[in-house]
C-alpha cells in the first residue's frame, strides 16, 4: 500500500457531473423552464421556424378578416444593448429563484471578476459534491482547494491513504 | 477591473461577458424576463400554456383564450424578437387616441421616416396610410413602455412594424434572414 511510501493516494470521490454540462436550450422533454417562444430551439432550426410562424399566422382565428375595420400589426424589433445592461445584482437574485445559491454567486462571479469570489463560489458548489476534482484546476486557489479536499474527505470516511 | 485607492477599493463589473460558460443560458433567462415585461404576466400565461400541459408553439388552450388580448403571438430569437397583434377597429382607435394624446401629429410627420424595407417591389410594400402608420407607431410606443429603460429599450430605427389592414393587404417581416410576404 501507499504507506510504505509514505505517499498519499486521494481517490476522486465525487462524481464526474460538471456543474455546466447541463443542456443550455429548451429540449423536448426536459424540465420546460423556458416556454415554447424562446427561440433557437431544438425543435426548429431557422427556416422550419420561418415556417412554423407563418403557419401559426394562418391558423389564427379570423385573422385576414378586415371587413369591420380590423387589423393586424406584425412588430418585429431587437432588445437594444441588452448584454452591456445587464445587472449582475439583479442577476443574481433572478439567478437564485431557480439554482442554487451558490451557482448563482458561480455565474455572477464569473462576470464580474474578484478572485476570492469566484473561488468561494466554487467552493461552495463543490461541497454540494457536484463538480469534479478536476474541474476546479486553476480556477480554486491553493487555500480553498486544500480546505474543500478536507471537508470533502472527512465526509466520505477518509480515503487518505488508498490504494489507486 | 479593480481600482484601488489607499485602503479602499472598487470593483467595475460591467454587463454580461459574452462567450464564458453560461452566457447563453444567462442571456435566455434574463430574455425570459425581458419577454415578461413585454407580454404582460397574465398574457405570457396564456402563451406559455398551464405548467402541466405546456402550449405548443404559436397554439393556445382554446378559442376564448386566443381571443381575450390583442397580443396573439410571439416570438424571440436570442435577442430579436416578433410580435403579432390583431385590433377590432375599437381596441385600435383606443390606442390610437392614446397614442396621439402623448405625441401629437398636426403635421402628419409620423409618414416621414417609416421604415419600410426596400427589398419589395414598390407597390409590394406597405402603404403608408395615415391611420396604419399612426397605428404602426402606437404599438411601438406602447412597447417601448413597457421596458424599463435601466434594462433595456427598443430603438425606432431597429425596428420594422408592418400592419394589415382593409387599406393595407400585404403583412411582410424578416425573420432570421429571409423576407417573408
Amino acid at each position: 500500500m501507499s504507506e510504505r511510501t509514505g505517499r498519499h493516494t486521494v481517490h476522486r470521490t465525487c462524481t464526474p457531473n460538471r456543474a455546466y454540462s447541463f443542456s443550455l436550450l429548451p429540449t423536448p422533454g426536459r424540465s420546460h423552464l423556458f416556454p415554447n417562444w424562446i427561440k433557437p430551439s431544438d425543435d426548429e432550426p431557422p427556416p422550419l421556424l420561418v415556417y412554423k410562424w407563418c403557419q401559426g399566422i394562418n391558423n389564427l382565428t379570423d385573422i385576414w378578416d378586415t371587413s369591420a375595420g380590423q387589423s393586424v400589426v406584425l412588430l418585429e424589433s431587437v432588445f437594444d444593448r441588452v448584454y452591456e445592461k445587464i445587472d449582475l445584482t439583479l442577476l443574481n437574485r433572478l439567478l437564485r429563484l431557480i439554482v442554487d445559491y451558490n451557482l448563482a454567486e458561480y455565474m455572477t462571479a464569473k462576470n464580474n471578476g474578484p478572485r476570492m469570489r469566484q473561488c468561494a463560489a466554487l467552493c461552495g458548489i463543490a461541497r454540494l459534491g457536484i463538480v469534479a476534482w478536476g474541474a476546479l484546476d486553476g480556477e480554486v486557489c491553493d487555500t480553498c482547494r486544500l480546505d474543500v479536499l478536507l471537508t470533502t474527505l472527512l465526509c466520505h470516511g477518509g480515503l487518505l491513504h488508498g490504494a489507486q | 477591473m479593480t481600482i484601488t485607492y489607499k485602503d479602499m477599493s472598487h470593483i467595475n463589473g460591467y454587463g454580461l461577458i459574452r462567450g464564458l460558460q453560461f452566457a447563453s443560458f444567462i442571456f435566455q433567462f434574463y430574455g425570459l424576463v425581458l419577454d415578461l415585461l413585454l407580454l404582460g404576466l397574465n398574457r405570457a400565461a396564456d402563451l406559455a400554456g398551464p405548467p402541466h400541459l405546456p402550449n405548443q408553439f404559436l397554439t393556445f388552450t382554446d378559442q376564448a383564450t386566443e381571443q381575450a388580448s390583442p397580443i396573439r403571438l410571439y416570438c424571440r430569437y436570442v435577442d430579436r424578437f416578433h410580435m403579432l397583434f390583431r385590433f377590432t377597429h375599437e381596441e385600435a382607435r383606443d390606442l390610437l387616441q392614446r397614442f396621439l394624446t402623448e405625441h401629437p401629429d398636426p403635421n402628419n410627420e409620423n409618414i416621414v421616416g417609416y421604415n419600410n424595407k426596400k427589398c419589395w417591389p414598390v407597390d409590394s410594400r406597405m402603404r403608408l396610410m395615415k391611420r396604419d402608420v399612426n397605428l404602426g407607431r402606437a404599438v411601438f410606443w406602447e412597447l417601448k413602455n413597457r421596458l424599463p429603460p435601466a434594462l433595456t429599450t427598443l430603438q425606432w430605427e431597429d425596428s420594422f412594424v408592418s400592419v394589415y389592414s382593409k387599406d393595407n393587404p400585404n403583412l411582410l417581416f424578416a425573420m432570421c434572414g429571409p423576407y417573408v410576404e
